[in-house]
Formats: C-alpha cells, structure tokens, sequence
C-alpha cells in the first residue's frame, strides 16, 4: 500500500498538471458548499446518518478509483487546505461505505429517521486522571488522524503528540465497540 | 454471571464482545460482563441480523431504542463480511421511516384507493379467491423470508390447488437455478465465499460487482493490501467500478460470451491442456439436447469455436484469449469464476451457466480450496426462499417438482392433504403470468415483496389490467401499488421475525425488533387470515384431510396457535414452527437444515448441515467436497454425488452459440443494457427514500460513450429519448460516469420509478429457465 501510495504521489508530482483540474474542482465544490465541507467537529458529525455510520461525501467524486481518493484522503494537506484523514486503516474500495453526497438534495417524500447520536464524554475517574475514550473506536483506530496537532479545529488536540500509545492511558469504553 | 445461566441473547453479544476486544487487542485483562454491550445508559440495544438488501448475506447488528432503530453496523463475528457493509447496509434502518408508509389496507372504490379496515380486506380477499381459485396467482420474491415463501407456496399449492406461484427470482435467478440443475443434478452453489480468501485470480463474466456485491468484491481485492499476489479479469460488455480494479479488462460484444466460453474449451483441449483425470473419472458429456456424447463428439462440436472466429466476432484479442486459456492450463492457479445478471438474463441464459462450469469441469477447477465456478445472488434469499423452498409454478418444497409423483405424495404427507390433491401440471412462469394476467386468462393475483410494475420487462405489454383483481401487499405507494384493487400494509425487515438463505448456502435468522407503524402486519399474517377465512366459509381446498386448517400451526405442546388472530399471531413467533416442519423437505435432496434454535444461536449456518458424531450440528463450506461434505464418502475426494444418471458425475453441456433475439440495426442502432447502481436496491422503493442514498444517486441517467456523445452533440445532463420497438423513456445524458459502454452502446439502471426503462427493454426469455433477457435489446437515441 505504502508503495502504491508513494507511486501514486511521484504520478501526481509529475503528472500535476493533468489532475490539477481535479482537485481544484474539488477544492472549488466546497467553497461554494453552504453546509457540506466543515471543519467543526459539529459539522462533520452532519455528515453520518447516526454514530457509527460512515461519513457521506461532502463533495463531488469524479474517479472510481480508491488510490484518487487517498491521493487527499491519506494525509493532511497542507496549503491552506484541510483534509480529512481517514482514521481507519485503508481498504481498496472506498466507495463501498462512504456516498457520495451532494447537500441540499431534498428526498420527493419525507424521511422521519432520527440517528444515534454522538456519545456524551466520559468522567475522569479522578480529575488528574486520562479520560476515557468516549466514542467507539473500530474504523477510528488512528487517534491523531482526528486528535493529533494538525487538526486545528475538528476535535479535541491532543496536550502530548509526543505520546503515541494512546490506548495505554486512555481506556476505550467496551460497551461501546459495537 | 455463572449462577445465572446465559440466554442466547447474552451468549451471542458476548462472544461478539470478546471477538471485537481480541480486535483491539484487548481481550486479556478486562473482565466479561453479560448485557454489557447493550449501552444500557442511553437505552439502546442491539441484535443481529442480516442486511436486508442483497444475496452476499452480510450480518448486521441493528441498534433500537425507545421501540425505534437508531442505528446499523456491521456484525464482526459475521464470516460473510466480517464487520463491514456497504453504503445501503449501513443506511438500511432508515427504509422503515419514509413519511408514506403505507399503514391502512386499502381498498379501491369508484376508481379510487380508499381507507378500509383489515377484516373488509381479508374478506374481500377471500370472497374474489373462492369465485376462481384456480385463476387466482401469486407472485412473490426472492425477499419473502423463508416462511413467508412456505406459507404462501402451502397456500396456493395445498390450498387452491394449482401451481401459477412464481417469484420475482425468475427474473433474477432461474437461469442459474437451470444452469445448476442441467450440470450437478442439483441447484445451488457447491463452492463458497471463503474460496475468494485463497484463490489465485477471480474472472468476472458480465458482472460488476464492485457495486452489486460490493462486500465481496472488498473482501477480494482487499486482500492486495496485505500483500497477496492476485489477478481480477473483468470480461464484460462497458467499463465499470469492478473494471477500474482489474488487472485485465477484457471488453466483448453482448451474447458472444458463448463464444468465448467455448473458445476456451476448444484450446485447453486442442492444447491437451485440461484436466485429463478429472475428465476421465467426474465427468460425462453431453449434447445440446441432453442426450449422452462421447469425449470425441464434444470435441467435433468444439471445432466450431476456432480462436480465430471466437476473437473475431467477440471482439476479444487473441491475447486475451490466450491469457485466459493459459490460466485455465496452469494445475497450479487457483480460480473462481463469478457471475450474476450478465448470464441470467440472457436468451441462452441457461446454456451460458451451462458453459462457465464446462470451463472449469474441463480445467479440473472446481471442488477444491479456491477455484470453484459460483454464481452470485441478487436477493437477501433467492436462494433461501425462490430456491430452496422452492416458491415457483413446477416446484415444491426442498427441491421435488410438481410432475413427479413421489414428490407430490411426500408433499401431501407433509402437509396431510388427501392423495391427489397436488396438481401435476406446473403452472405458469412469471412473464406468461404477466400475459396471462393482462389477457384476463388469470383473473385474480396476489403480489407480495416485490414491485413488477417497474421491474417486469416490456412494460407496456405486460403489466396491463381492466377487471382482474390485484392485491400488493407492500411498504410503499409503488407502480404496482397503482394498478392494486386491494393495498396491504406490510411489516418489513426488523418489524417481523425472519430467516434468509444468502449466496452461499447460508440461512440466517433474526427477530422483530421494533412493531410495524399504524396497523401494518406481516405477509405470513395477512396470508393466514385470508386462509383461514376462506376455511371459516367453507372452502374445501383451506382443509386437510380430515377436515382441520390447512395452515393449521401447533406449539411445542401441540395445541393449535390461533395465528390467523392478530393478536395471537403478534404474542408468538411462528417462524418457528414453520421453519420445524419445511425443515422435513430439505432432506430430500441432501439440503438439511439444523433446528431453528441453532440458527438463532449462530451467524448463519451453511447447508446442508448435520449433526457429527459428537452431537453438534455442522455446517458445510463446501459442497461435493471429502471431509466437508458428510455426502461424500471417504476417499472419494470430489463427488457430484446429486447426479441423475447415478454415476456421481457432472455434465458438461455441448452448448452452441446463439444470436441474440434482436441486434442493432439502422432504425434502432445502439445496444441498450440495463442494471443496477451500488446506492439503490431494485427498483428503489425503499432506498430513493433514504436521503444518503437518493442525494448520491437521484434518478435514472443514460450512459453514453463520449464519442458517441460528440456525434450526437450532447453533453452530460441534456436530455435524449431513448426509443425501441416497444416504448421509449426521457433520461439525462451522463457521459464518463461511473460506468462508459463502448461506442454503439448505452446503459440505463432501472431504481428509478420516474423514468421507467423497462417499457423499453424486451421480453424475450431463455427458453430453458424463461428467464428475460434485460441486458441486450436494440433502441435508437433522439435529442428531446
């Protein structure tokens, strides 16, 4: 995968002409999105039907092809830019589970569905203590994707970067892993 | 925990638990506690069950709270999917909220569907059957659960008498069913989905399952991520989702996959390449008549199929052709060929699953860890249900027909039917049923789970009515819903107890979790009532022989379950007791399924599935298989052992080509192909109702070559009319979509009941399987 991933960053250094329009089109899609491409955390929980459901995609997708979508996908870009990293290790079809999903489409017949809700954060057992993991972490296995320094605004930043073993500190909650 | 012995509920979320923390890496130090994967603080809980949508079969958990399902996830002790969906999986709880469920039946009154009760519905019902039972038809789905599917085959077999039942999987899967049954002696797939864990390469013919199997296609290429050498061959007729994956992209023209099947025969033997001892001692040959050949005639019969004229009117290279042929040479690759709608619905439909397993009978490919010839499933139980019991106009449950004698004889047992009663005679197939129905030969029908007012071919011809009467028991105002005299509001999925049989041999098993809005109820309920008061009225098919309720159904201590009360029908789970005595039909042919209560207690269970010596109930990864299989006797290695002819032998089928029924030509010069998209289940009743779905895919679009598309001075969006001999319909131009047809070609999918593709499509069908044919007919574009 890595190698893929290097491979297809040397085709995007020298071919970046050619993808250019892409993702420029696909920077513009969220400039003119009212609600879609959010950088709070509030926001992006918008874009899934309840908790545990896959994230829509905010933007338009051109390309069938998984690799396009870790092109952006698998790292935080940088130039003003802010991507959203995917937290789960990589599959090869990211289509699968995440829809492409325009906003403002409006259904020909109302939907009354009311999705499960984002976990409220856990006490620390005592206030010098880790706090717990809230959320369920199946598909979100990479901490910093979400919580590391280079998310300015999504959710809540880790103190300690330097620390990478989240899990030794902070418990998840097993009840939640389903 | 060890004083209060476990339900199975606990037991299940349990080892679901300890499964998900060993995920993690977890499992060590924590301490187990029951009920603790319910998050008993917010009030939600959660239970399996398998997705609702399509025939791969994957488990689901689906969260409930305050009497209402919140959320959908993947189950990870399921071996199917293995704790992923897909984006309807996911979005599945939604289906049940659209603001339009239908919550009264419905009766129409001056041309008008208009509110009624339950009981003026049932006896309405009752009275129209019993003035011509035997023109009253029913037409069901490969989504009825296996005892709705039992219940109504009991109906309309045992009950009225005749055999005009036939499920929307006639649509979908009677080639395969065909395919399988002319080859092995036997339907269903004998290989499995762990077979694409340790294959070598997978050759998809005409299918595109990146977007109609896509927890399966995942599951495959997946699997070059943790760094496993395989190859994906997409031989199809438009570039697709599952082509941008392949390592070879083999692009033919429509119906020369007879060609090209038989090409590849002709080189493994010409090459002296195939399977010499697997020939010699599993298989036998025959024509295309059925009659016994020798390897000799097969061969003579081959010679058609040259390379040069199997490339030359496929459109494939001899590249190609060789790459393929030396695939199937090599002892050492390990192959699964699949395939779904690209030769089901084909005019030769059943010859060409014929022809995909003499590939691999001829490369010895088949039977072992790997390589198997198996044939995908479009519905949740195609299998469990259409297949299995069996829900069509020539068959009865557990595999016999309704011509032969010892199976109606076994059947009248079962069901204690006076002798005779069965009909011989098999009644009509869905597209004759539509015809006949339109003609006004059938004069009632019955449709339940499925919606043929958008989904049969040549609609205009086939879905026509003046005074028949139509009852749809449906979810959904649908185009069926339209045509009904009677509406019934369904329960759906989770709003009932059920059990599927997916792709794979494997039955599933879940329970209602949340009631049905308004006054809605189950399909077996409505079915039951109906029964029962034609029993009241007297009717004699509704009685056995001597004289009790047909559908007479007991508990454990034999007294009778009133089920045809709703009230007493809601306070018990009569899925049981159905699925205990449809359990005694599939011994027949070696299809046995274990008790209910060990369904409840596993993922699924793969038949057939017998008790081992040690008392535990097993299931079967792979059918015709020494060691897996407890048919197959010891040091048999593989055994066809369902042969017709005795000999534990297959047969490979000398199938020759056939043009299709109708070609492009000057007044109508483009191939139209239609099909499904990932984001929309059938013809979208449900899934245009939810709003991640509909918001990645709103309506119908036509599929266009870009070079095409610059002929005709359209861009994407513009709008053409697509135009055959037997309707047109006005669609947005999409060009490089997610799919691209070669030039002279077009894609249409058929979710969308604004755009109604299928008055264009033709209604020709195998004549085999009587399977239509909606992959190829000839239309012409013009700019609107």
């Amino acid at each position: 995968m890595k190698q893929r991933i290097i491979f297809l960053a040397g085709v995007f250094l020298c071919g970046g002409a050619s993808l250019f329009p892409f993702i420029q089109n696909v920077l513009s899609a969220e400039k003119t999105t009212e609600n879609g491409k959010t950088k709070d955390h509030d926001g992006r929980a918008k874009l899934r039907a309840f908790y545990t459901a896959p994230p829509v995609i905010p933007h338009e997708v051109e390309s069938q092809d998984s690799r396009d979508c870790l092109l952006c996908h698998s790292t935080t870009l940088k130039d003003g830019w802010e991507m959203a990293q995917t937290p789960h290790p990589p599959f090869s079809n990211c289509l699968q589970c995440h829809a492409p999903s325009l906003p403002g489409g409006d259904l020909e017949v109302a939907n009354a569905w009311k999705g499960l809700e984002e976990p409220q954060r856990d006490k620390r057992w005592a206030k010098t203590s880790p706090p717990p993991v809230p959320h369920r972490i199946f598909m979100r296995e990479n901490c910093l994707v979400c919580h590391g320094p280079d998310n300015s605004n999504m959710s809540l930043k880790t103190p300690h970067p330097e620390r990478s073993s989240c899990l030794q500190c902070h418990a998840p909650n097993y009840n939640r892993e389903f | 925990m060890l004083n209060n012995p476990m339900t199975r509920r606990d037991f299940l979320k349990l080892s679901a638990k300890v499964t998900a923390l060993a995920a993690l890496g977890l499992g060590g130090g924590f301490p187990i506690i029951a009920h603790a994967f319910d998050d008993e603080s917010i009030g939600l809980k959660w239970h399996k069950a398998p997705c609702r949508f399509c025939g791969v079969g994957c488990g689901a958990f689906v969260g409930v709270r305050d009497g209402r399902v919140v959320a959908v996830q993947g189950d990870r002790e399921a071996a199917v999917n293995k704790g992923l969906l897909c984006v309807k999986g996911y979005h599945a709880g939604a289906a049940l909220y659209g603001s339009d469920r239908l919550t009264n039946p419905l009766i129409r009154k001056n041309g008008r569907l208009q509110r009624a009760s339950w009981e003026k519905a049932i006896d309405l019902i009752a009275e129209k059957m019993m003035q011509d039972p035997k023109r009253f038809a029913i037409y069901g789905s490969g989504q009825w659960t296996i005892p709705e599917g039992y219940t109504a085959m009991k109906f309309l077999k045992g009950g009225l008498r005749h055999n005009h039942i036939e499920p929307n999987a006639r649509l979908c899967m009677a080639s395969a069913v065909s395919g399988f049954l002319t080859t092995f002696g036997v339907d269903e797939p004998s290989g499995c989905y762990d077979d694409l864990d340790v294959c070598d390469a997978v050759i998809c013919w005409g299918n595109n399952w990146a977007e109609m199997h896509p927890v399966l296609f995942s599951r495959f290429v997946d699997r070059r991520l943790k760094g496993d050498k395989i190859r994906l061959i997409d031989l199809a007729t438009r570039r697709t989702r599952t082509t941008a994956a392949a390592d070879h992209a083999i692009e033919f023209k429509p119906q020369t996959d007879m060609l090209i099947a038989n090409g590849i025969c002709h080189l493994l033997i010409k090459r002296e390449a195939y399977d010499r001892k697997f020939v010699e001692d599993k298989v036998r040959f025959k024509a295309d008549d059925e009659t016994v050949i020798t390897f000799d005639q097969y061969k003579a019969f081959l010679e058609e199929y040259a390379p040069e004229k199997v490339t030359q009117l496929s459109g494939i290279s001899m590249d190609q052709l060789n790459m393929l042929v030396d695939l199937f040479s090599n002892p050492k690759e390990k192959i699964v060929s699949l395939w779904c709608m690209g030769f089901n619905q084909h005019t030769r439909g059943t010859a060409m699953n014929n022809l995909v397993y003499n590939v691999h009978l001829l490369a010895g490919k088949i039977g072992k860890p790997g390589s198997t010839p198996f044939s995908l499933t479009g519905q949740p139980s195609a299998c469990g249900t259409a297949r299995e019991v069996g829900t069509n106009s020539n068959a009865l449950p557990g595999g016999g027909l309704v011509n032969n004698e010892k199976d109606r004889k076994e059947t009248e047992i079962i069901w204690n039917l006076p002798e005779g009663a069965l009909d011989p005679t098999p009644g009509l197939h869905a597209v004759a049923m539509f015809k006949a129905f339109a003609a006004g030969e059938l004069t009632g029908m019955w449709i339940q789970v499925t919606n043929p007012g958008q989904s049969m071919p040549n609609l205009n011809e086939n879905i026509k009515k003046k005074d028949q009467f139509l009852v749809v028991s449906d979810v959904y105002p649908t185009e069926t819903t339209r045509l009904a005299d009677v509406v019934l509001p369904s329960a759906m999925w989770v709003e009932k107890n059920g059990l599927f049989g997916n792709s794979e041999r494997r039955t599933q098993q879940w329970f209602k979790m949340v009631e049905p809005p308004g006054e809605a109820r189950d399909d077996i309920w409505q079915m039951m009532a109906v029964a029962h008061r034609m029993y009241e009225k007297g009717f004699e098919g509704m009685k056995d022989k001597d004289g009790n309720f047909l559908l007479s159904i007991k508990d454990e201590s034999g007294n009778e379950i009133e089920a045809w009360r709703w009230k007493v029908f809601r306070a018990h789970n009569i899925d049981k007791p159905l699925f205990e005595e449809y359990r005694k039909f599939t011994v027949k042919k070696h299809k046995d399924l274990a008790p209910y209560e060990e369904y409840v207690k596993s993922r699924g269970l793969r038949w057939p599935v017998t008790k081992d010596a040690s008392g535990h109930w097993t299931e079967t990864p792979r059918r015709f298989v020494e060691g897996e299989d407890p048919f197959v006797k010891q040091g048999e290695g593989v055994s066809f052992y369902m042969d017709r002819g005795g000999e534990n032998r297959a047969n490979i089928i000398a199938r020759p080509y056939e043009p299709p029924p109708e070609v492009p030509d000057q007044e109508y010069p483009f191939w139209l192909c239609t099909g499904r998209v990932l984001e929309h289940w059938h013809t979208g009743t449900m899934t245009r109702r939810i709003k991640q779905l509909y918001n990645a895919n709103p309506w119908a679009y036509v599929e266009l070559n870009p070079g095409d598309a610059k002929e005709l001075g359209v861009y994407t969006g513009d709008k053409l009319r697509i135009v055959s001999r037997r309707g047109s319909v006005d669609l947005p131009v999409s060009i490089n979509g997610r799919s691209v047809p070669p030039k002279g070609s077009v894609f249409v999918p058929f979710f969308d009941e604004t755009k109604l593709i299928n008055q264009v499509t033709l209604d020709a069908y195998c004549p085999l399987s009587k399977q239509p044919d909606y992959k190829k007919c000839a239309v012409r574009l013009e700019k609107v």
